[in-house]
């Protein structure tokens, strides 16, 4: 098994421990991954109800807070991930103390991901019937009772799903981030596989991101299902 | 006279979007009393459901004043509103249900974190927050109210369009509102289920003094419950009244219209016409609409005409309905005799209160 592994992936067993390794790799990009998912969550539900209970016709109406929030989420939508790295460089050196490293990483990646996930939980809770938020309204609820009653109750299978699709999306910008010394499986992939021209490390990276995708994508798919009635 | 509960007086509302706008309710004036059930008809687009929502304000009014249970509701604070809106429950069309939620859950909804009045070894009143255990007899007790006690660990999806709005009622009844307001409520459902529901409104009328406001596009639907009815059209109340009377003396057109729908009385004088005894009409015998309301009925009509001024009465279609207790016929007959004796004969119905239609003139008009 070992001989047979060693015999397609020459150039992983050397580097598969110790440092820039292979399972540095991984817990880097988990770190990674973990950390963006869960600040960019929390700004993203924060944001997308803002914009829910701003926008004309939601239970707060208020057109110029609807504006800038629209407009600041649209311009981070708009910039490349690739250039947001670059940008906020300046940025993360002063929030963080270093630019390069997951920890660096961090900053752009939040910044990048939570307008991306604000305006998919916006969407996701504009799916919820504006009928029963209406009845709501009706029995005296309170918007702040509605929104956690309501549109995150109604809402939360679309929320599921929209959650599963933006994690993916942060496995796949925490792989970009390693372009610029951020660590994990993309940089394995691109510092190590092919600027050495050792096509087995890129494999084994893409591989590893995949498994992460799919196990994201499978626990994602579970609860979507046991939400539905 | 009754207290009055509910009272709109002079209720604007113009929506404008873009450049253009629409003005859907046009200062209307309208006074529900405690224990009416109020119907509010007109077809969609004529204002109805916007009118009804400004009553708890789910539409601010552009001008106007919304007195609710001795309430000036536009001078509410927003918590204040909230209170006030608990005392006036509401049902909608498409039912509104959480589908998230099961059925139990759904009508425990509106009770969750509220606060109910107790009191202490010494009598004293304080408010504290319902218990749990509270909330779940409540949602029993409601929930054999509108008979799905059994369907309490189900979810939405799993129930026809009549258990859903069971449980929509059920859950507008659990802040034990003074008033409920119906939007449209039976308007999806099928007509059997439609009149077990609005018996179920009728009985909660009865048996809890709920006052009801009930807006639909199906006369029969107000027939069947209300005691008053207003018609609307075009942001407008044109007619309004008892029930009863509305149904004797409609004065609009569109209220006739409305109140033909219920007899279907156009297919019964489209089939009328189509028979010899019609077709073969010779002057001055005549096709006539009776139609009456009470006490009228308690005379012996047709033998009255006959035995009176000699002239006889065929009758081709009959419906006869009873309205709060009292019937409302109408008639398509052909009244036959000399013209002098038809005549007197006319005289004497509208003596009575029978409205008289002449149809073969209507005929005339249609054919030109």
């Amino acid at each position: 098994m070992m001989d047979l592994f060693n015999k397609f992936f020459p150039h992983v067993g050397p580097i598969w421990t110790g440092d820039g390794g292979v399972t540095e790799a991984i817990g880097q990009t988990l770190y990674m991954t973990l950390w963006t998912t869960v600040i960019a969550f929390f700004f993203g539900i924060l944001i997308g109800i803002v914009l829910v209970l701003t926008d004309e016709h939601g239970l707060l109406e208020n057109h110029p807070t609807y504006w800038v929030v629209d407009k600041l989420v649209n311009i981070f939508r708009a910039i490349p991930f690739i250039i947001l790295l670059a940008v906020l460089s300046p940025v993360t050196r002063l929030i963080v103390g270093t630019g390069i490293g997951p920890r660096a990483a961090l900053v752009p990646l939040i910044l990048g991901t939570t307008p991306f996930f604000a305006r998919q939980v916006q969407n996701a809770l504009l799916t919820v019937d504006p009928g029963v938020i209406e009845a709501a309204e009706a029995m005296g609820l309170s918007p702040l009772a509605i929104v956690f009653r309501v549109y995150l109750r109604e809402g939360l299978g679309e929320l599921v799903r929209v959650g599963v699709l933006t994690i993916i999306s942060i496995i796949g910008l925490t792989a970009m981030a390693g372009a610029v010394g951020g660590g994990g499986l993309g940089n394995l992939a691109i510092a190590v596989g092919y600027q050495r021209f050792e096509n087995d490390v890129i494999w084994i990276a893409m591989i590893f991101i995949l498994i992460l995708v799919f196990i994201v994508q499978f626990v994602g798919d579970l609860i979507a299902r046991r939400l539905q009635h | 006279m009754a207290e009055p509960v509910i009272t709109l007086d002079k209720v604007d509302v113009n929506f404008s979007e873009k450049n253009k706008s629409v003005h859907a309710v046009d200062h209307v004036d309208l006074t529900v009393e405690r224990g009416d059930i109020y119907g509010i008809v007109g077809y969609s687009g004529a204002g109805k459901s916007t009118l009804v929502r400004t009553i708890n304000l789910l539409q601010r009014p552009t001008s106007g004043k919304v007195t609710v249970l001795g309430q000036d509701m536009l001078k509410l604070s927003a918590a204040d509103l909230r209170g006030e809106r608990r005392r006036i429950g509401m049902i909608f069309q498409h039912f509104n249900l959480m589908n998230s939620l099961t059925i139990a859950a759904n009508v425990a909804f509106p009770l969750k974190g509220t606060l109910v009045k107790d009191h202490d070894q010494d009598g004293k009143v304080f408010s504290r927050k319902i218990t749990k255990q509270e909330i779940a007899k409540k949602v029993n007790d409601l929930l054999d109210l509108v008979g799905l006690r059994e369907r309490a660990t189900a979810y939405p999806t799993e129930l026809s369009g009549g258990q859903k709005q069971r449980v929509g009622i059920a859950r507008a009844l659990a802040s034990d509102p003074e008033i409920l307001i119906s939007d449209e409520a039976t308007s999806a459902l099928d007509p059997k289920t439609t009149s077990s529901i609005l018996a179920l409104l009728a009985s909660l009328n009865q048996r809890l003094g709920l006052t009801i406001v009930l807006i639909t596009h199906e006369m029969e639907a107000v027939k069947q419950i209300c005691n008053k009815v207003a018609v609307m059209d075009d942001g407008r109340i044109i007619e309004r009244g008892d029930l009863l009377h509305i149904f004797a003396e409609p004065q609009q057109q569109l209220t006739k219209d409305f109140i033909d729908t219920t007899i279907q009385i156009d297919e019964a004088i489209a089939a009328v016409r189509d028979q010899p005894a019609v077709r073969n009409l010779t002057a001055p015998d005549e096709l006539v609409r009776l139609t009456y309301v009470g006490a009228s009925t308690d005379q012996p009509l047709v033998a009255t005409l006959f035995k009176e001024y000699n002239v006889t009465a065929n009758i081709l279609f009959g419906d006869i309905q009873i309205l709060q207790g009292t019937p409302f016929g109408n008639l398509l007959v052909v009244l036959s005799g000399t013209a002098d004796a038809l005549a007197q004969a006319f005289n004497y119905l509208k003596r009575s209160d029978v409205t008289v239609q002449h149809l073969a003139a209507m005929a005339k008009e249609d054919a030109k």
